[in-house]
């Protein structure tokens, strides 16, 4: 199959001594045609081109990939454009240009990497083999044994790509079969549990000690069974905060704040302020005294060993209530 | 080499001449003898061959082969 012809035409009486010379000469022609009474056009693989050096024909133009490929050797900065690409095409499938590692813990990440730092492996250095990918793998696998589930170690081009698994994400989760109660006086805002014979509903009203998820329940069979619980169980709750100061020369203002942001650092644990209500501000006994309600949205739900709700809660207020 | 589909060929004493519709294929011919747009004459090992027909031209011609294209009437030997 040739590649690239070049087109030539030529002038003559007698095409058939020319064409009996290409023969003699083994030279091949395409597309031979009488474009005007004694001149002719035809083609000739560009490989040939030797050949007919010296035939004076009138060259016309070249065709086909090899005359492109010619043009480009022929001109010097696209030789060395050519042969730099080449090179970096070759080079850059020799070495490692990238280091990915694929996995859910940053630690470990880190980890691997100082792992594949003692087999000397970094960026720019040159690409492993098979049997040394195997050694690296191999030496991951021991170093990793217990936190790590699965482990692929692949150069794909130029990037060595190590993937993992975390064995922490797959553990077992521990089942709680202890009922929930609640912590403190509320009104029940919203229920998420997932596992559990849920006892409230929204909008009740929950005294602390409440039992609001139980362990228990009623098979059809009327055999009574013991089912793990999980879950949070929200309400709104009720707190009065206080907060006093001396009753010195300070702007009413200032004295404002001042109490307004002391009571509101007691309560950085609270799960969501729902709503914030000055009861009182004044001078008692010579004391700036300012009294907050606020209305919180939180977990009251605790664990407890038994279904026996009054030996269950321990709850914990935060703040200086009254 | 050019290859001609719908080949049907005869064989004259070691050379070959192929003719498919508007392409005649002639195979170890010797020397181009005439060349015209409805003469084309070709000499073989043994005897000339002479094509005749209308708007005749050689679509290849190489060491041992020729391909003429054209509408070809009459072919004789």
């Amino acid at each position: 199959m040739t590649l690239g012809y070049d087109i030539y035409e030529l002038k003559t009486p007698d095409i058939v001594f020319f064409l009996n010379q290409c023969k003699k000469d083994q030279v091949d022609l395409y597309q031979i045609k009488k474009i005007s009474d004694d001149r002719y056009r035809f083609y000739i693989p560009i490989y040939q081109r030797n050949k007919v050096k010296n035939y004076h024909l009138e060259y016309i133009k070249s065709i086909g990939v090899l005359y492109y490929l010619l043009l480009l050797v022929n001109n010097k900065v696209s030789l060395i454009g050519c042969l730099a690409f080449f090179i970096a095409i070759y080079l850059s499938n020799q070495y490692i240009l990238d280091v990915r590692i694929l996995g859910n813990n940053k630690k470990t990440n880190q980890e691997v990497l100082e792992v594949l730092s003692e087999f000397d492996i970094d960026i720019g250095d040159k690409k492993r083999n098979y049997q040394q990918l195997n050694e690296i793998y191999d030496s991951l696998k021991d170093h990793f044994k217990q936190d790590i589930d699965y482990l692929n170690i692949y150069q794909s081009g130029s990037v060595l790509v190590i993937e993992y698994t975390n064995s922490v994400g797959a553990k077992e989760k521990t089942l709680s079969y202890q009922n929930l109660y609640a912590s403190k006086d509320g009104i029940i805002e919203r229920i998420d549990v997932s596992q559990g014979n849920i006892l409230v509903k929204v909008n009740d009203f929950v005294k602390k000690g409440d039992l609001l998820v139980e362990n228990m329940i009623l098979s059809t069979s009327d055999e009574v069974k013991i089912i793990p619980v999980e879950g949070h169980v929200y309400a709104y709750t009720y707190q009065t905060y206080t907060a006093k100061m001396k009753n010195s020369k300070v702007d009413k203002g200032d004295a404002f704040y001042q109490l307004l942001l002391q009571i509101r650092n007691k309560i950085d644990k609270i799960d969501k302020i729902d709503s914030e209500k000055v009861l009182d501000y004044g001078i008692i006994d010579k004391q700036i005294v300012l009294k907050m309600q606020y209305i919180f949205v939180e977990d009251i739900a605790v664990k407890g060993e038994t279904n026996d709700k009054n030996n269950q809660i321990d709850t914990k207020h935060d703040g200086t209530t009254e | 080499m050019y290859i001609l589909k719908n080949i049907s060929y005869n064989v004259w004493g070691g050379s070959m001449l192929v003719i498919d519709k508007d392409q005649v294929n002639i195979r170890e011919y010797q020397e181009v003898l005439k060349l015209e747009s409805n003469t084309i004459m070709v000499k073989m090992e043994n005897h000339d061959i002479t094509i005749h027909g209308k708007d005749l031209h050689i679509i290849y011609l190489g060491v041992e082969e020729i391909v003429l294209k054209g509408i070809i009437q009459v072919v004789s030997l």
